[in-house]
């Protein structure tokens, strides 16, 4: 995906949508045009936990294209975290495939892995380690070393304005502080594609905001991001893409502003309720 | 490769850095035991040596066939405090026997040489005679009682003290038969002299005090290589060996705080093999072994001189006592990571933890040594990781043994970290 970035083969957001629309014009081109955007292709995953009655996931299909910003919506339980765990290589489907950036997940795990970048809901941070020791391990395993490893710490450092406190250590830091250094451990390496778990849970206005513009950025850059949220409203001001999941099935899937308007609505959270109900979903 | 131990040194060094910030807990794992060692050292320093109540069992060599022999025998027997357990002097050899006691089998060997009671019977015969020599007991007159190198003063004590009282009484009871026998002939001999005014008989009764037979007390072990036995040579290894196995909490507890937090997550869908993340944790903890053990055994060696015991000593056993303690160690990590595996939280596995540990040290002969545990408990002793470590760890320090004369405790302990570490793949594979 460094790679195809550098050489202008994913377009930023904007031209990509333009593309995408002239793509879906031009319908004898489309399969072949599709195949080389598409980021994610996730074909009829099927799982059932042990001991559930219903399966967490039922039939759940999804194509995400390159360079787009999507949302996966949906209420507690609709099964969004069992589709990210499939999607990243972390839960083994009972049945369906998932391809991503072309390549088999269950063939090419080792290889996607180097390609994509995950920020999870839980801080995935050690407490006692500071900024900078926290991302030096991550880079590690990445592979980075010396020179390399450095450069992209103090860029992801700076991306999330985080460079005065790169040597406090994590246990002192603000919820937002540790939000912000929480996505700077996910975009270490420059992943392909970022899928971020409800990154803003919890943290004050300015940090959130924080986040939405940098996520914004390195999304024109190129990424292809993942985004899972409760907040209808981050999601409609974010994500070119949604995809709304109930059931462990997507029911409805498209460009955000394609979709309310298709539907009649004003803004995703009507959609939204109309869609999964407001009857509430404890699990 | 490169990157699979590029992973493992990653993984090494933000270990080490998270334990180097984990004071309270690096506290706790260096204080602990050697507070213990001390304390306890201090304690048993006495109570060892007083103690002796405890049945034991004595290998018997009967190489003599005569009374003292059947007469030690039955007087041992009769004591009640210990077992005997015969072996046929006519054909086990004596560097047999030495060696059943050298290897920790018996703690006790007793041979009654060849000849023993012929030569005391002939010495006690012209004993009471007027023309008697007064003499010491030959060479041949030795009873010889060979003692683990393992065990303690105070059961040596006793043992010694059942036997000389024992030796004493045959002893006592044939020079008291053949006086009789004396006396009579005497008392003839005077009366026939009646009237003569001659000087009372001498019955020599001096020769009631000469020992004819002597306890020798010998070490099953090479002397050049053993350290004295004591309740420093055994603590040391033992409470080192404890606090060792402490450290499988903080461990657990690591491996908890990554499995409970999103870091588990994070580090599943990077491209790396869980296994160098594992190793690289399990390196960093041994370290912090390691540390420990020196710790305690300098406490042994400088301290304990300065509070009146005696010096640890490790007789230049260096290479045997580093690869007991990387075996230890490891077994020590193995159960942390199974701890990790099966408790959901960081209370669970210190309470969990902290009590099967006591368990097993307990079994192990840490608290009590396993020779003096009731059978049934010897028996079990032999299933704990702390019994095959302090068991390799003493048989080095006390009996000299090599590297391959304790491979056995080595590759249970090998064993037990491998077969920990693969229940615990299964059970987070199966959690996954």
């Amino acid at each position: 995906m460094l790679d195809l970035k550098k050489q202008g083969k994913f377009p930023d957001n904007e031209s990509f949508q333009w593309c995408h629309e002239s793509m879906s014009a031009v319908a004898s081109h489309s399969d072949r045009a599709r195949s080389a955007t598409i980021a994610i292709e996730v074909d009829s995953l099927v799982k059932i936990y042990k001991n559930a009655t219903d399966p967490a996931l039922n039939n759940f299909s999804l194509s995400v294209e390159g360079g787009s910003f999507f949302g996966l919506l949906g209420p507690n339980g609709a099964g969004k975290t069992t589709a990210l765990s499939i999607i990243t290589g972390l839960l083994a489907p009972d049945s369906g495939s998932v391809t991503i950036l072309g390549l088999r997940l269950d063939r090419h795990l080792r290889q996607i892995q180097t390609k994509i970048g995950l920020v999870p809901q839980d801080l995935a941070l050690y407490e006692n380690l500071t900024a900078t020791e926290n991302l030096v391990f991550f880079g590690r395993l990445y592979g980075l070393a010396g020179r390399e490893l450095q450069t992209e710490i103090d860029r992801c450092l700076e991306f999330t304005q985080l460079q005065e406190q790169r040597n406090r250590r994590v246990s002192t830091f603000s919820g937002g502080m540790k939000r912000r250094l929480n996505l700077s451990a996910g975009m270490l390496y420059q992943p392909d594609i970022l899928f971020l778990d409800e990154p803003t849970v919890g943290i004050d206005a300015q940090s959130r905001q924080l986040i939405h513009e940098r996520l914004t950025d390195l999304n024109r850059q190129g990424t292809t991001l993942i985004y899972t949220t409760h907040y209808m409203e981050e999601a409609q001001e974010l994500c070119s893409h949604v995809g709304i999941i109930d059931d462990g099935r997507i029911i409805q899937q498209g460009r955000t502003m394609d979709l309310t308007r298709q539907q009649g609505f004003n803004n995703l959270n009507d959609l939204f309720f109309s869609i999964t109900g407001k009857k509430l979903r404890d699990v | 490769m490169f990157k699979f131990f590029n992973h493992i040194i990653a993984s090494t060094w933000k270990e080490t850095l998270l334990l180097r910030r984990d004071k309270a807990g690096l506290l706790v794992l260096f204080f602990m035991p050697a507070a213990l060692v001390i304390i306890i050292t201090l304690v048993q320093e006495n109570i060892m040596e007083l103690s002796g109540e405890k049945k034991s069992a004595i290998l018997f060599l009967d190489q003599d066939h005569g009374q003292i022999a059947t007469r030690l025998r039955q007087s041992l027997h009769d004591s009640k405090r210990v077992t005997l357990v015969e072996l046929d002097g006519a054909t086990v050899r004596r560097d047999e026997a030495i060696a059943r006691v050298r290897r920790g089998d018996y703690q006790v060997g007793v041979i009654i040489p060849e000849g023993t009671s012929t030569r005391l019977e002939a010495r006690i015969e012209t004993l009471f005679a007027a023309d008697a020599p007064s003499g010491k007991a030959s060479d041949g007159d030795l009873i010889l009682v060979y003692f683990d190198p393992g065990v303690l003063p105070g059961f040596r004590s006793g043992i010694l003290a059942a036997l000389q009282l024992a030796t004493f009484n045959i002893e006592m009871e044939l020079k008291v038969k053949a006086l009789q026998e004396n006396v009579a002939v005497l008392l003839a001999g005077q009366q026939m002299m009646m009237g003569g005014g001659g000087k009372k008989p001498d019955l020599g009764l001096t020769h009631l005090q000469e020992n004819l037979l002597t306890i020798s007390e010998e070490q099953a072990g090479s002397k050049r290589e053993e350290s004295a036995p004591s309740a420093v040579q055994h603590n040391i290894p033992a409470w080192a060996l404890f606090g060792l196995f402490f450290t499988c909490i903080p461990l657990a507890g690591s491996l908890l705080v990554e499995r409970n937090s999103g870091i588990w997550i994070r580090l599943m869908t990077m491209p790396i093999s869980s296994v160098s993340l594992l190793i690289g944790k399990i390196i960093g903890y041994v370290g912090v072994c390691f540390s420990q053990i020196l710790l305690i055994v300098l406490i042994g060696h400088f301290l304990f001189p300065t509070l009146g015991l005696p010096a640890f000593t490790i007789n230049g056993h260096l290479v045997p006592l580093v690869v007991i303690s990387l075996c230890c160690s490891l077994a020590a990590c193995g159960y942390g990571v199974l701890l990790g595996s099966v408790c959901t939280s960081l209370e669970q596995a210190s309470m969990f933890g902290s009590i099967s540990i006591v368990i097993t040290a307990a079994l192990g002969g840490v608290l009590v040594p396993p020779y003096a545990m009731p059978g049934v408990m010897q028996r079990i002793s032999g299933f704990s990781p702390l019994n095959w470590g302090l068991s390799a760890y003493q048989d080095v320090l006390l009996r000299g043994s090599s590297i391959a004369q304790i491979s056995g405790d080595l590759c249970r302990l090998l064993a037990f970290f491998l077969v920990l570490l693969l229940i615990s793949w299964w059970l987070n594979r199966r959690s996954q």
